[in-house]
Parts: structure tokens; C-alpha cells; sequence
């Protein structure tokens, strides 16, 4: 029997929603699980003031702590985009140096093949850095997947996840009242507000202008490294429902986690990419 | 805070990270042993071996190498024989989905309510998986579950055995099997890709000689036995197994319409369309020999298979 059959395709972030008993979600009948819980605060006033309490998904908040996937996965951001386009030419790349220039016998020099040789003053790089690298690579979306509930995981465990209602709650635009009230909250040196999309409440953008360490981005810019990085992390409550649902789809897709990214399948993308800069007549203006 | 007596290795890690200082980036390294640096091997002027050190450090022999014939290891010394597994290459598999699999399916919400459940409905949850390359020739739906089995579904498989069928029919609904060659297959169990492709839906071949006599037998609920005898069929297995089969005619004149021709791979769709995915057009053949090649008036066999 197939045990994937179980699971139900929607995925909605609430915990206790299930149709059917008998088919609970794993964490359900799991006698060891605690369902992590979080309060919901206003940013009205400096003083920590809770309006709820919601219960969290446990996969993704209370998920092992795979410290190990997690440095994989800052490894693999830090690294992915990286791009070498230096190119140190060799003897043979270098122009000239094809004859010997001068006798090997008797001329009371050093022996030379090349005016081009590495020890020459014009010469080529012997063991130089060769031409465009890249260190592209794509990690298995289960790793991704296991980094990303680990870090949050870690920030609720920690004491460092803060739930807001929304960043509209936010009194006063003065980045003052905003250092105050994360100082009154025992919040940490960074703090990084994440909502659901890029258009954040306004008093919240020009508090967070005027404090090098506090950010504010939205959902789709959440990943690993700046959930480590920025010492406490603030989410609105639409912005944790619709992380748990995302993260929460992709754990019930079918399809395999561990995708291989062929370059096959983005070549076309990739040759087409300049195509919108074609001209017949002038090359590309750079 | 956890307040049960046993806890998970989970927990017992999360109590660490909730006493500890807060983790850091600079805190974050790979387990012990996950990476290792790759071995030396260098040919020391053909003498490897000469020390104990060497020795350890070479490469060694692939495994079943016999002293010094590199072609012809151990394990390929032996002849086989040609009557053990000698047909591997022509049997025919079919994937196993059981009723109780399928009703769950249902509930759960990963196949559609009222509209027919074919190969590539079934393939396309990605929870059942045919593939025509491994000579898989389609879904045998087992009689495991069949007490409980409550949907009243349209589906058309490859294999069904008897209570499978009284199962089915007993809840209301109606089963036929239909025969897919492999090429047809491929389209079916992966249409996006097929359409990608820029492949013409191919026409489905009928069965070959050795199953003709399954798909036209009407007790089996072939896709190639008339209607009438099928109807005789329903009603003798509801008699033998004690339940009352009654469709009514709107529904019989419903699930009429939701049935492929023999030729058909997709419903509604001709034998040698082609599907343009990115202007969402499906356009059919117009000149008189394609539509002869696609759509014979005598179908092809499977000989072959």
C-alpha cells in the first residue's frame, strides 16, 4: 500500500483541521509531538503587550533541529551565485613566444624556449585562474525544506520569533519609539520585519530607514541565512499563515523533493535570454 | 514546554537549543566525518606496491577479477540459462492499485467527484506510477478493500479481477478495461510531457492476440465487448454475489458520453491531434492520408508485444 496515499492535497496551515480521523496527518498521531504555540502582540506601545495565542505547525516549528542541513544550506547561498570571470592567460594564450629566442649553448643566458614563459616579464601564468567558473549549484528542495523549518525552529525555541497582528498596529513612525519598544522587548540587536508582500506599512518603513540593523522584507525574500543572521525575527500573523501553507504544500507535493536541476531543462531559457536585445544592425549596448 | 514522561530524540535535541546561547551563523558546522577529502592515487612509476603503504593507498582490483584477465571476472564466468528468465523481456507488468487505496484517493480529494478516472487521472496524482518503459502495460485494480468500498466512480483500468468489478458495481458505479500499447501509454500516463514535445496524440492499437480474448469478454468488463452483453454480465454477477445492480437511464446515457472510442487515448480528442499547450489549441488532421493513418477503418494490432 502506498503510504503517500494518506496524506490530504490541500494544505491548509491550521493544526487541527482533518476530514477524516482516520487519516490524521502524521503529527497527529504522533504521541511524542508538541505542537509549538506562539502569542500574537500589538506594536502599539513600548511594553510587550499580547492580544492572542495561536498554535504553530510542529513540522515546521518544532521540526529536529538538523544544525548540519542548516549549514548546508548557508553554505549553498552564500555560494550558488558566485561567479568567476577572470581569465589569466597561459604561455600559450599569450602573443608571441613561438620562437626560441635565443641559442640554448654559449650565449652565457639562462636556457629559453618562449619569451612568453611563465618567469618571463610579459609571459603567461603558469598555474593561473582559467576562464569563467561558476559555482552554481542546486540543493535537493528537502534540504531547503529541512534548513528552512530548522532556522525557524530554532528562533521559536530561542525565544527570538515574535508574532505581530499586523506592522499597521505600529503607533509612530519614529525610529526612536521603534528602538525603545524592541529594547523594552528584550528584542534583539537586529530585528527583521517580515510581511506578506513588498508593500509594508508605511510608519514601519520610515522607522526602519533610520536603523542600520533593523530590516523589514517580504515573505518571498525570507530564507535561511537572514533567519540566522538578524538576531530576532517578526512576522506578521497573515504573513506566518501563508509561510506554513507554502512550506506546508511543498512537504504534500508528489512530485520528488529531490529534483535534479538538468541544465537541459533551463537552456532554452537561458539562450533566450538576451533576445528582447537583438538588433540586425548594432551590437548590444552594455 | 513538553510535558511528556518519554521524549522523542527530537526533543531531547530541542532542549539543548532552548538552553543554550542564541545560535549564530558562526555556530553552524557539518556533522563530524559528512565531508572527507578524496584519495591520492598516484602510479609511482608502475611500482605501486613495493611497501605495505603502497599497498593500502593503491587502487585495488575490481571486484571477481581472476589473476589477470580483466574481461571476464568471476561473476561473468558462467553461462546462464536461456529457459531461466529467458522471456523477462516480453512479460507484461501491471501496477498494482487496490480498491482500498482508491476509495482513500477519493476521500481525500486527489481524484475528481463526477468525472471519469482513467490511467492518466490516476497518473497524474503522481501518487500511482506506470511506466511503459519498464513494460508496465497499465493499473490492475485489486479486490483488496472491497467490503468497504463506497464510491460511486467512473473508471476505466487495465486489469480487474471479479469482486473488484461486483465491488464497483455494488457502490454504483461502472469499471471497464481497456487496453493502452506502450506508445499509447506514454502519452497517457504523461500527457504534459507528450504535448511538450510537440508529439501527435497516437492512435491506440488493439490489443494483441493473446489478450483479445480478455478485453472482448464482457464478464471482464472489456472496453471490446458489446454493451448488451455487458448489461447480462452486471446482472448475473449482482445475482451470484447478492446485491442490486439498477442504473438509471439518465446515468447509463451519462457515462455513454464519458467513454472513449477503442482508437482514443484522450476522450473528445482524435488520433493524431496535436495539443499546443502555450496557445491552449488542440488542432486536428485535415489531409485525407493522415486522417487514414490515424484513423484506419481496421484498427492495428499489438502484434508485436
Amino acid at each position: 500500500m502506498i503510504a503517500s496515499v494518506f496524506r490530504a492535497p490541500s494544505a491548509i496551515g491550521a493544526v487541527c483541521q482533518f476530514r477524516f480521523a482516520s487519516v490524521a496527518s502524521p503529527s497527529h498521531r504522533n504521541p511524542f509531538v508538541v505542537t509549538p504555540e506562539a502569542f500574537v502582540t500589538t506594536l502599539s506601545d513600548e511594553a510587550e503587550k499580547n492580544v492572542a495565542i495561536t498554535k504553530l505547525e510542529p513540522t515546521i516549528f518544532r521540526a529536529t533541529p538538523r544544525l548540519d542541513l542548516l549549514h548546508r544550506n548557508i553554505v549553498w547561498q552564500e555560494n550558488y551565485r558566485n561567479l568567476q570571470l577572470t581569465k589569466q592567460l597561459s604561455r600559450a594564450e599569450m602573443p608571441g613566444g613561438g620562437k626560441k629566442p635565443w641559442p640554448q649553448k654559449k650565449t652565457g643566458r639562462h636556457h629559453a624556449g618562449s619569451i612568453r614563459s611563465p618567469h618571463f616579464k610579459y609571459g603567461g601564468f603558469a598555474h593561473g585562474v582559467r576562464g569563467p567558473r561558476t559555482w552554481f549549484y542546486m540543493l535537493p528542495d528537502s534540504i531547503r525544506l529541512k534548513g528552512l523549518c530548522t532556522a525557524l525552529t530554532i528562533k521559536h525555541a530561542q525565544n527570538d520569533l515574535v508574532i505581530a497582528d499586523s506592522f499597521e498596529s505600529l503607533s509612530s513612525d519614529d525610529p526612536l519609539f521603534l528602538h525603545n519598544l524592541a529594547d523594552t522587548r528584550n528584542w534583539g540587536y537586529s530585528v527583521l520585519f517580515v510581511d506578506t508582500g513588498s508593500d509594508v506599512a508605511t510608519k514601519l518603513v520610515d522607522a526602519v530607514e533610520h536603523i542600520p540593523s533593523f530590516n523589514a522584507i517580504p515573505i518571498y525574500g525570507l530564507n535561511c541565512y537572514s533567519i540566522m543572521k538578524y538576531d530576532t525575527l517578526v512576522l506578521t500573523k497573515a504573513a506566518l499563515d501563508e509561510l506554513q501553507e507554502k512550506i506546508l504544500s511543498q512537504f504534500q507535493r508528489t512530485d520528488s523533493l529531490q529534483k535534479k536541476y538538468k541544465y537541459m531543462d533551463y537552456k532554452p531559457v537561458l539562450l533566450g535570454e538576451g533576445q528582447h536585445e537583438e538588433d540586425p544592425v548594432f551590437p548590444p549596448y552594455v | 514546554m513538553s510535558k511528556h514522561a518519554v521524549k522523542s530524540a527530537s526533543e531531547r535535541a530541542l532542549q539543548y537549543v532552548e538552553r543554550t546561547t542564541r545560535i549564530k551563523l558562526q555556530d553552524l558546522r557539518d556533522n563530524p566525518g559528512a565531508r572527507s577529502s578524496g584519495r591520492a592515487v598516484k602510479n609511482h612509476h608502475n611500482s605501486a606496491g613495493h611497501t605495505i603503504g603502497e599497498l593500502q593507498r593503491s587502487p585495488k582490483p575490481p571486484l571477481g577479477w581472476i589473476w589477470g584477465d580483466w574481461f571476464r571476472p568471476w561473476h561473468r564466468m558462467f553461462p546462464g540459462e536461456a529457459s531461466f528468465n529467458g522471456d523477462i523481456n516480453l512479460r507484461r507488468e501491471y501496477t498494482p492499485l487496490s480498491l482500498l487505496e482508491l476509495q482513500r484517493l477519493i476521500d481525500l480529494g486527489w481524484l475528481p467527484k463526477d468525472e471519469p478516472i482513467d490511467i492518466s487521472t490516476l497518473c497524474n496524482t503522481k501518487l500511482v506510477r506506470v511506466n511503459p518503459q519498464w513494460r508496465q502495460f497499465g493499473i490492475h485494480l485489486t479486490d483488496e478493500g472491497a467490503e468497504v468500498f463506497a464510491a460511486k466512480v467512473n473508471i476505466e483500468v487495465q486489469w480487474a479481477n471479479q469482486m473488484t468489478i461486483a465491488a464497483i458495481e455494488r457502490a454504483g458505479g461502472r469499471i471497464r478495461t481497456a487496453y493502452y500499447d506502450l506508445d499509447s501509454l506514454r502519452a497517457a500516463v504523461d500527457p504534459l510531457a507528450w504535448f511538450r514535445d510537440g508529439n501527435p496524440i497516437p492512435p491506440r492499437k488493439m490489443p494483441p492476440h493473446s489478450l483479445i480474448s480478455y478485453y472482448a469478454d464482457a464478464n471482464n468488463r472489456g472496453y471490446l465487448a458489446p454493451e448488451s452483453e455487458i448489461a447480462t454480465s452486471e446482472q448475473r454477477l449482482s445475482e451470484i454475489l447478492e446485491y442490486t445492480r439498477s442504473v438509471p437511464a439518465e446515468q447509463a446515457e451519462a457515462w455513454e458520453a464519458q467513454t472513449k472510442q477503442a482508437n482514443q487515448v484522450f476522450l473528445g480528442v482524435k488520433p493524431g491531434s496535436l495539443v499546443s499547450l502555450a496557445d491552449r489549441k488542440v488542432f486536428e488532421p485535415t489531409h485525407p492520408a493522415l486522417i487514414e493513418h490515424y484513423s484506419p477503418e481496421e484498427a492495428l494490432a499489438d502484434h508485436l508485444r
